[in-house]
């Protein structure tokens, strides 16, 4: 607790000193004719851990980071919730700010895995919504957020990436950030305070 | 009185943790102690933290925050800087990069001996590069490693007409590590000037990818005095934490591990981690290796044939790496999907002391893929 409150507090120091910055939009590919798509995070329908319908209606107007991870994850996933609830701290009144993440492992993490889970990094379940949803549903946003994973030793553990991706409020990816690196984390925050501001 | 004692209290405490914090530091490795200060000199500004960046239309230098040599620093212990970059956030155009260079100075800007380089490695971000292209099925394949440049290798070009394409708002993240094996009586800080030369003029795409050795270790003979007492071709790791991969046999593989005294041979199949889908043409190889390393050799066990041979020079009067050249071929060498790939590598310890060592190859393939990508990208663009 009180490292994590040294961090925040170093973090909160280094964006005090640092200016705006522009962000470029994220969420576009060049197509086979060499032509660029944009596109929006959108189209997506999962289960919260209070069992809540979670589409793109509650992104909607908010600036949001999104995940994935799976609640056994025995490598990566526990140092990303570390720094999401710290992030989530900070922003904890902020409305317009939410956290959306993703279970890879959605035939082990049911609503109640999640609803545990969630409870136990102490964020109100509307601020971090833990997500549950079908295979065609997590390709769909995996493919969106520019991510993929597959399972490891026969389905016990997943390869999986720590980078989370931030979204604006017109559903846009605006960038891909680190979160087991706490400089990338810093910047993660800069970049959410712009987003918020503009 | 009660100020009194609120102000005898914070001293205890002050103190207690002062002391604990000593403790703490003092007992870690020389890597994290390394890291410890670094980031504690660089946070409270003791010495220079920020990184500058300078871009011109034909490269781009970034000079890294101030370094402190305070001591003996093996490969992957010395003090270390990170920083994200973008060559021009304000600009999407496309670009290709040409070559790399790294170099070390003092703090009077005077160029001095490349000894206090360990390694500067460029990643990109593979969500942000192959999302940008669409390359879906290239994401979490392999670690977005662009290149790295070590002791004995400080700059490398691509081939002729060959580069690595990319956005000018495209991010990238760097780290370059300080090295010295051998200056133990000053305290110095040094710092690292790093090179990227770009053009806007279409080349041919190379796609980069790493193969390193692993060796097998017994869980139970992690202590130097094991090392006379372990099976040919394994290894005691220098660390368990980080760099340890499990193979399909269920082996614990070390890709950092420690050499004996005199000479060594090590093998290590890497047909898995190259995971060819297609034949594909190799055009350049950027090898990395720890001092003692003699031979570093990528060989095609299907046909026997020999692709790349590298030659190490070590210093002759000091720990270190003067060469180690790379393989760079405009024409290329074919690499096929079906064949099986070993590296091999020849180590002579010429000191009186265990060492470290590490042996990696960044390739770079002609990328196919891209090249269609590209070009029609260019045609409407």
């Amino acid at each position: 607790m009180l490292i994590r409150s040294f961090l925040i507090c170093m973090v909160s120091l280094n964006l005090s000193c640092t200016s705006k910055t522009q962000l470029p939009v994220l969420s576009n590919y060049i197509d086979n004719n060499g032509k660029k798509v944009n596109y929006r995070i959108e189209n997506f329908e999962f289960k919260n851990q209070l069992n809540l319908k979670v589409t793109e209606k509650n992104t909607k107007e908010k600036v949001y980071v999104a995940n994935f991870f799976f609640t056994r994850c025995p490598s990566i996933c526990p140092k990303m919730k570390t720094a999401l609830t710290g992030i989530a701290h900070t922003y904890k009144d902020i409305d317009d700010f939410i956290i959306l993440s993703f279970s890879i492992d959605p035939k082990n993490d049911s609503v109640p895995i999640l609803e545990a889970y969630a409870n136990s990094t102490g964020i109100p379940h509307l601020k971090w919504h833990f997500l549950n949803g079908n295979k065609n549903q997590l390709d769909h946003v995996a493919k969106l957020f520019r991510t993929s994973f597959e399972p490891l030793n026969y389905g016990i553990d997943f390869y999986h990436s720590s980078f989370a991706a931030l979204v604006d409020k017109n559903q846009e990816i605006r960038g891909f950030y680190n979160l087991l690196d706490q400089q990338s984390i810093t910047k993660l925050m800069e970049a959410i305070d712009f987003l918020l501001d503009n | 009185m009660a100020l009194k004692t609120w102000y005898k209290t914070a001293i205890i405490i002050l103190i207690v943790i002062g002391t604990g914090g000593i403790i703490y530091y003092f007992n870690l490795s020389n890597r994290h102690k390394a890291i410890v200060k670094t980031q504690l000199l660089h946070f409270f500004n003791v010495i220079d933290s920020d990184w500058d960046q300078t871009l011109s239309d034909k490269s781009l230098t970034l000079e890294s925050p101030a370094l402190l040599i305070d001591n003996i620093y093996k490969s992957m212990e010395g003090p270390k800087a990170l920083e994200y970059f973008y060559f021009d956030k304000s600009n999407p155009q496309l670009f290709w990069m040409t070559n790399f260079k790294v170099s070390a100075k003092n703090l009077a800007n005077k160029t001095i001996s490349n000894d206090f380089i360990c390694h500067m490695n460029i990643n990109y971000i593979e969500q942000e590069h192959h999302g940008r292209w669409h390359l879906l099925d290239r994401i979490n394949m392999q670690f977005p490693r662009l290149i790295s440049l070590s002791h004995g290798v400080e700059s490398i070009s691509f081939p002729d007409g060959f580069g690595f394409p990319f956005f000018g708002d495209e991010q990238f993240f760097i780290t370059t590590e300080t090295l010295n094996h051998n200056v133990k009586d000053s305290i110095f800080q040094v710092k690292h000037d790093i090179s990227i030369g770009y053009t806007a003029k279409k080349l041919k795409p190379l796609m980069p990818r790493t193969i390193f050795m692993q060796l097998p270790f017994d869980i139970n003979k992690l202590d130097d005095a094991d090392i006379n007492d372990i099976e040919p071709n394994s290894c005691i790791p220098v660390e368990t934490k980080n760099l340890t991969y499990f193979n399909k046999k269920g082996q614990i593989l070390s890709g950092h591990w420690k050499i004996n005294k005199g000479k060594q041979v090590f093998t290590c199949n890497v047909t898995k981690q190259l995971s060819l889908k297609d034949t594909l043409r190799l055009h350049q190889i950027t090898p990395h290796l720890h001092p003692f390393a003699e031979q570093f050799t990528l060989k095609d066990l299907t046909t026997n044939e020999i692709l790349y041979n590298c030659i190490v020079t070590n210093h002759r009067n000091r720990v270190g790496l003067s060469d180690t050249p790379v393989f760079s071929s405009k024409e290329g060498v074919l690499m096929f999907p079906d064949h099986i790939y070993e590296l091999i590598l020849t180590t002579n310890n010429t000191s009186d002391e265990i060492q470290d060592m590490m042996a990696s190859m960044f390739l770079f393939f002609y990328d196919k893929e891209m090249a269609v990508k590209t070009k029609n990208y260019l045609n409407v663009n």
